[in-house]
């Protein structure tokens, strides 16, 4: 794999990127998170920094997932009716670094996307008197994770089912079964045999664990060091679930003529 | 004619065995990272109610545990902010005393939610021990968010606390939360509460010094305005 083409095709779907619709969305976040905080501080009281804390990162996470979401399901399938790929694969070019370097410019625009709306963030909760905390920049690391992943799988589906709408909604169930994986796991622990108990045990093993790279969740909790949250073995759960169905799209695009 | 498109041995491999090969690492992965998920919240040990179940499920089923404490919070302020016997307000609204019967609860589902939201918990708590009249719930509840968060020593204090009012001793009630209510992060109703102790026990400087951090500091209004009105009658110019 040649990873100058990868990172030149990163870098153009960046740029693209950032042009269109990232910047529009992130700076449509500050503007409504200025007036949801006025309205949450009022309700919250004293407790509004902390509401205020904790609707900021998960709105930075959704936000960020709809436009890793949206971008992975789209790029490729616009890239194939446009016929633009063909421009792209006649060159020394491989289909795996295609993919790879879509997915990374995508990723790199969700991230830059996601620190602008941090900063918004993080500006807003100073002026309201909050101690900052390293845990905040673990926080959006463990929710640009989650979006990495689900921005893979997305990739997949989008080129497995060539539509947007069954990539977008396959993806959205599997994040949200990603985040209730341990009730799943209760309920198939305690619940009466049935015979729809042994896919379900399946799926536990195949949809994404997402519920470990919620570090928000942890940040109240007494930590004595970021080594207790298990950041290596995180980045490395989820660089290998991403590359896995990655590979899985590369395999896929393998068969199709262009 | 032969294809100008750069080749690699991906190209050939069965689709069907590569899906296979994904699903047994994903199967891997994600029983090495068993340990690490979070416990679930086991189906009998949630309360939901009726009017915000939905809400708490799809923040749960988001992965925003503690934005649906949050909100289950602001559920609980505007709850326990409401006159109970209609808008012109019951006999003691004012002071925080009333039924409530739901004050409880909430705060368990609080306390469910996100074990370490202790000033959820202790706000709950402290309008259950001290405003309506209810000890034993409170201690409940203390007891219930000390199990999900068994080291928060302030869980700890306040179960004294209450233990202590149950019978009567307010000097030890004062000398548990004394400290706690120079905590940044104390409920303005805890301090308040304190402050009008030190006045029944005789300790004027000590009650004038919490009232006027309270209607200095307070971010609620209600026991700014409390404190402030306790400090005219007490002859204190209330500050700011």
């Amino acid at each position: 794999m040649n990873l100058r083409n990868v990172w030149i095709l990163a870098a153009n779907s960046w740029q693209e990127n950032w042009r269109s619709r990232f910047y529009l969305l992130s700076v449509a976040f500050g503007v409504l998170f200025l007036y949801m905080s006025l309205l949450l501080g009022l309700l919250a009281q004293e407790q509004a920094v902390r509401v205020m804390l904790d609707f900021g990162l998960a709105l930075i996470e959704l936000i960020g997932l709809a436009g890793g979401l949206y971008s992975a399901a789209t790029v490729f399938l616009r890239e194939m009716e446009t016929k633009t790929i063909y421009l792209i694969l006649t060159r020394p070019v491989s289909r795996g670094e295609f993919l790879l370097g879509r997915y990374l410019g995508i990723l790199l625009s969700v991230g830059a996307s996601m620190l602008l709306m941090a900063a918004m963030h993080v500006a807003i909760l100073l002026a309201k008197g909050w101690q900052p905390t390293p845990l905040y920049a673990l926080a959006l690391l463990g929710a640009f994770l989650k979006v990495a992943i689900t921005t893979a799988l997305g990739a997949f589906l989008a080129l497995f089912s060539s539509s947007v709408l069954t990539a977008l909604g396959i993806a959205a169930i599997l994040w949200t079964l990603g985040h209730f994986l341990p009730e799943l796991r209760f309920m198939i622990a305690w619940g009466s045999p049935h015979p729809l108990i042994a896919p379900l045990t399946a799926l536990t093993y195949v949809v994404p664990d997402l519920q470990i790279f919620n570090l928000r969740d942890r940040l109240a909790r007494t930590l004595a060091s970021p080594r207790e949250l298990h950041l290596w073995a995180q980045a490395g759960y989820a660089v290998v679930y991403s590359g896995a169905w990655l590979l899985l799209g590369r395999v896929w695009i393998g068969k199709k003529e262009f | 004619m032969e294809s100008s498109y750069k080749r690699s041995s991906l190209d050939g491999f069965p689709f069907p065995a590569a899906f296979v090969l994904v699903l047994s690492l994903c199967a891997a992965l994600n029983f090495m990272a068993l340990q690490a998920s979070r416990p679930a919240i086991p189906p009998p040990a949630i309360s939901l109610s009726p009017d915000t179940a939905v809400q708490s499920a799809t923040l749960l089923g988001l992965g925003m545990q503690r934005l649906a404490a949050d909100i289950e919070f602001i559920d609980l302020l505007v709850y326990y902010g409401t006159p109970e016997n209609g808008p012109a307000g019951g006999r003691s609204f004012a002071t925080g005393a009333g039924d409530y019967p739901e004050l409880g609860p909430r705060g368990r589902r609080i306390a469910e939610l996100d074990p370490t939201f202790d000033f959820a918990v202790e706000y709950a708590a402290g309008a259950l021990a001290f405003n309506v009249g209810r000890p034993d719930e409170a201690l409940a509840l203390l007891r219930f968010a000390l199990r999900g968060d068994p080291g928060n020593s302030r869980y700890q204090q306040y179960l004294g606390a209450v233990a202590f009012a149950q019978n009567g001793d307010i000097r030890s009630v004062v000398d548990v939360l004394g400290p706690l209510t120079q905590q940044p992060d104390c409920p303005a109703m805890i301090k308040s509460m304190v402050a009008f102790m030190e006045l029944r026990l005789g300790e004027r400087d000590k009650a004038v010094s919490l009232l006027r951090d309270l209607a200095e500091h307070s971010l609620d209004p209600g026991y700014k305005a409390i404190a402030r009105t306790q400090l005219e009658r007490l002859g204190v110019p209330p500050g700011r």
